[in-house]
């Protein structure tokens, strides 16, 4: 019984632990990798989408090298799975996301 | 050995036929002759052109305006602010500028400024075309072509692969009742009556890797192939008849007036133009 208990601790620990990391917010700047980003037709596309987030001051799009850089309004913040749909909307799927600080 | 030196004759000489036949095939295929190539200022990104009376305006979306040229390439007039000014049309001296990001298209004169007012509400408008009496949009993010005749809109299409279905339109143009799609990630375009009922598809296996581009005229469809730096010519009745490659950095439009074919560039700040032979 003991072990059963010690079992469903540990398993409810990792799904708490999921949902954390899944939970993902980036504040500042984040670089974001976009797979298949080519176009201007996809690149503006996906600048529209991505518009819609009110968190978002400033968006630069680099078709050449298929990342987009976020500037934040100051104080707020984006949750990773928000970027994710937004870039799913457009067509695309994400890349590496990550934080840049204040670049 | 005889033997196998008649053979050897006879292989050259058939190959020596056909060789010929292709080279006069080849020939009698050439229309359209490189003419010149407008450097535009080192900014300007020229998504599409369009040209009415010696008017020549280009859209340049990556800097959120249009702009009025000469073949000189000195910039005559600009309108600014605009919100990513992608296919642009100009008739009877109005110039109609759909605005991806707005979702609005803007309907300019020298006095004036308007804005299509339609039931059926876009979403990132690509192009448009005017014709006597209809406008035409292609509605990019909704997989459609919006259509308005008078002062009603309806519109045709939706998201798939099937005739009259499209995958990201966008450029649209009428041509003697009927309506020429570039159904750009589909790899073709598709030709409608003015109601919008499918009628046929050109360039389905030409290799077109995004059709993004299009115009048509007497006997001629030109048709961007953006991912590949090439301009197709077809005839009206789908058959392609030439193949243009030279000066072409990824063309997003392409423009028939006169005897000329006008190309935009967009990752360069060139344009090229072509003449009839």
């Amino acid at each position: 019984m003991k072990s059963i208990i010690i079992l469903l601790a540990v398993f409810s620990i990792g799904i708490t632990s999921t949902s954390a990391q899944e939970a993902k917010k980036f504040t500042e700047t984040v670089k974001m990798e976009v797979n298949g980003l080519s176009c201007p037709f996809c690149a503006y596309g996906l600048e529209k989408n991505l518009k819609e987030i009110p968190a978002i001051e400033k968006i630069t799009i680099n078709v050449k090298d298929a990342f987009v850089t976020l500037v934040l309004k100051k104080g707020e913040s984006v949750l990773e799975e928000d970027l994710k749909k937004k870039v799913k909307d457009a067509g695309f799927t994400v890349g590496d996301i990550k934080q840049v600080g204040n670049e | 050995m005889n033997r196998v030196i008649a053979i050897f004759i006879t292989i050259a000489f058939l190959t020596s036929c056909n060789d010929s036949k292709k080279t006069k095939s080849d020939t009698k295929k050439v229309q359209w002759e490189f003419k010149q190539a407008i450097k535009l200022p080192q900014k300007v990104r020229p998504l599409s052109i369009a040209i009415e009376n010696d008017e020549i305006w280009l859209s340049d979306p990556e800097n959120n305006r249009v702009l009025k040229i000469n073949l000189k390439s000195e910039i005559l007039d600009s309108i600014t602010n605009l919100e990513r000014p992608m296919n642009i049309e100009l008739q009877d001296g109005k110039l109609y500028i759909p605005e991806y990001l707005s979702d609005r298209v803007l309907v300019m004169t020298k006095n004036s400024k308007d804005s299509l007012s339609l039931i059926n509400q876009l979403n990132a408008p690509a192009s448009v075309d005017v014709s006597t009496s209809q406008i035409a949009i292609a509605d990019f993010y909704n997989h459609r072509i919006v259509l308005r005749n008078q002062d009603k809109d309806f519109f045709f299409g939706e998201k798939g692969s099937q005739n009259g279905q499209f995958h990201y339109p966008t450029d649209v143009k009428f041509y003697q009742n009927e309506i020429y799609v570039a159904d750009a990630y589909n790899n073709r375009v598709q030709v409608f009556d003015n109601t919008g009922v499918f009628k046929t598809i050109i360039g389905a296996d030409a290799g077109i890797n995004v059709a993004s581009g299009l115009d048509v005229s007497e006997n001629t469809i030109a048709i961007t192939d953006q991912e590949n730096n090439r301009v197709l010519i077809f005839d009206l009745e789908g058959k392609i008849v030439q193949i243009l490659t030279e000066k072409i950095n990824y063309p997003t439009d392409v423009i028939l007036i006169d005897n000329e074919l006008w190309v935009a560039n967009f990752k360069t700040n060139e344009l090229t133009i072509f003449q009839k032979k």
